[in-house]
């Protein structure tokens, strides 16, 4: 069925003005409009093959098909009487053989104090001003903007090695999965998005926007529309306190999220319990209810700071979990040193006080399952040896990405603007549409995952 | 003075092309609520999302009806768009809309901009920045994230 419409759309593409699948009759019409120039964009006529069911035999046409398809799969998700209209663009970005903006997008307008409004005194975005009042409330104006790098496929010193992909089959391998990219940015520009000022913690225009009611930090036990100024900005780098107080999403999140990555002390008791822990992105994946359990050895590789591991391992770790501190060297390189001297697993302690040991990296050689913990809990078990046991497991008991069961907002310990805030976590797992960054391989790009239900809590009518 | 009926040419374009003038490479704000004119009307059954080719498309000014684009106007709408990279120095301003909300054009560099680099390793890290500047200091920067 969407072969045949694609190859329908295709057609029409050539034609100059197309059109797509049929939809439920109150499925939000989202039109896409291609902003390119002859010749160019989303208009290139550069001979290419059909890719991941992408039928398009060119490269504009590809381009203009994955938007369409985004387009279809928004469009089927969201009830609006009110067209949203998407301005499309590939142009040259910035770009160097190592780095490249991929693109941006946004709602080109907010709106406030409109009919239909949920909340007065509240910014929501073009779109969902139009969806709500049921009146396009900026006629003669596109709702969302977009614009992507061009360069990237044509310009062979732009992020050397790298493409777009433009199949529709998450099948993207090193290149970048545009598909991904455009349900994310057309997210942002339905609404999944605040307009908090990082540098002062000021609200847009005075007022509050509608995500920043759903945004409680537990700390100060208060949503972001009611802080101060000052209480933002503390809040914006509250790690793991700050989640998305919105019922749809904390009801729907135990059937989109997995357990948790944890580090379960069995002994002694006064450490006793469950320990949210960074999973390593190498090694061995966590495992469920067995996990992998021993007795934690300090490592000692006996040369400069003894517990880096950064060095071959000298003490006896055999069937052990090692214990190592970060710093020094790559994660994979503690990691791999520990199983060389015969451990079943390894934890890294944090070495600054910002969360667990991030534990990233690759090395296919290493087997063994690893696990990054924080600095205090480091510490803690450090003075408890020997006669410290523990599991490396995914635990049932938790959900990933959550705090007290809420789903947690991206608000890292220093600030990244732009990715803070207006994204899910990093912690969650699986990952999300709406992390900060493009996760390879993700599966539930296409289900938009808790995006839907997010867009419900701030007010978006969903097609059943 | 030429700068000013070149500004006020734009803008028309862009209205009656029905598109934002979000990336207008002009540092000047519209003075008056945009025209109430219609966004252009996709002729499809409702429901189904539709795909319009920008460049060929225009709501014409007198009939009120779709036209093809005229090659200057095409040409003008491309290079308005390409200046997505040049941010403005204007302070965003509310106006009051036909129906009596009040609306705010979002400034440029209060979008989303999605980035990537290629790390040390050959791996990639994504992200997202706050604006042009931090857009460009983001790829610029090299860390390798699995070393310490
Ligand atoms: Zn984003």
């Amino acid at each position: 069925m969407r072969t045949k419409h694609l190859s329908r759309l295709t057609l029409l593409v050539f034609a100059g003005l197309l059109l797509v699948a049929t939809l439920p009759a109150s499925a939000a019409n989202v039109v896409v409009i291609n902003f390119d120039p002859p010749g160019v964009g989303l208009n290139d006529p550069t001979p290419v093959a059909p890719v991941g069911g992408n039928p398009g035999t060119t490269l504009g046409a590809q381009r203009g098909n994955v938007y369409l398809l985004a387009a279809q799969i928004w469009g089927s998700t969201l009830d609006s009487s009110q067209t949203i209209f998407v301005a499309a663009q590939f142009t040259p970005l910035p770009c160097s053989p190592t780095g490249a903006v991929l693109g941006s997008a946004g709602p080109t307008f907010v709106v406030t104090d409109f009919p239909g409004a949920g909340f007065p005194a509240t910014w929501y975005s073009s779109a969902q001003g139009d969806a709500l009042s049921g009146v396009d409330q900026v006629p003669g104006f596109v709702d969302i903007g977009s614009s992507f790098n061009s360069d990237i496929d044509d310009d062979p010193n732009c992020l050397v090695g790298r493409q777009w992909y433009y199949g529709f089959d998450n099948n993207q391998g090193g290149d970048l999965d545009f598909l991904t990219v455009v349900l994310h940015e057309i997210n942002h520009g339905l609404g999944f998005l605040e307009l908090v000022d990082p540098n002062t913690g000021a609200l847009f225009f005075g007022q509050p926007d509608i995500y920043t009611k759903f945004m409680l930090d537990l700390t100060l036990s208060t949503t972001w529309d009611t802080m101060t100024d000052a209480e933002r900005l503390f809040s914006q780098t509250n790690s793991g306190n700050v989640v998305w107080n919105g019922s749809n999403v904390t009801n729907q999140a135990p059937s989109i999220l997995g357990p948790r990555p944890s580090l379960k002390v069995l002994q002694p008791k006064v450490l006793k319990g469950s320990y949210e822990a960074q999973a390593a992105s190498f090694g061995q994946p966590l495992g469920g209810g067995g996990g992998t359990t021993g007795q934690i050895v300090l490592a000692d590789d006996s040369t400069g700071v003894g517990t880096d591991a950064c060095e071959p391992i000298t003490n006896n770790l055999n069937g052990k979990i090692a214990l190592i501190d970060r710093g020094g060297c790559a994660f994979t390189t503690k990691v791999a040193n520990a199983e060389a001297a015969g451990a079943k697993g390894a934890i890294v302690a944090n070495n600054a006080p910002d969360g667990p040991a991030p534990m990233g990296g690759s090395d296919p050689s290493i087997s063994i399952p690893s696990v990054g913990i924080t600095l205090d809990l480091g510490n803690s078990i450090k003075a408890e040896l020997p006669g410290a046991n523990a599991k490396l497991l995914l635990d049932d008991d938790f959900l990933a990405g959550t705090t007290q069961d809420f789903v947690r907002l991206y608000t890292p310990a220093v600030v990244s603007p732009g990715s803070s805030k207006s994204h899910w976590d990093t912690s969650a797992e699986p990952s999300l549409l709406m992390e900060p960054s493009i996760t390879p391989n993700l599966e539930s790009a296409t289900t938009l995952d808790l995006s839907p239900a997010m867009l419900q809590d701030i007010g978006w009518v969903l097609l059943p | 003075m030429n700068r000013r009926i070149s500004l006020v040419s734009i803008l028309a374009i862009s209205l009656t092309l029905g598109i934002t003038s979000f990336a207008l490479a002009t540092e000047e704000q519209p003075t008056t609520e945009p025209a109430p004119q219609a966004a252009p009307q996709p002729q499809t059954t409702d429901g189904e999302p539709m795909y319009v080719a920008g460049m060929q498309v225009a709501i014409d000014e007198t009939t009120g009806e779709l036209r093809p684009a005229t090659a200057e106007e095409a040409a003008n709408l491309a290079q308005q768009w390409r200046q997505i990279f040049v941010p403005r120095k204007a302070a965003p301003r509310a106006f009051t809309t036909k129906s009596g909300a009040t609306a705010v054009e979002l400034p440029n560099d209060m979008l989303k901009f999605s980035v990537v680099r290629i790390e040390a390793d050959g791996t990639l890290t994504t992200g997202e920045a706050h604006g042009q500047q931090n857009a460009r200091e983001f790829i610029a920067t090299t860390t390798t994230p699995e070393e310490e």
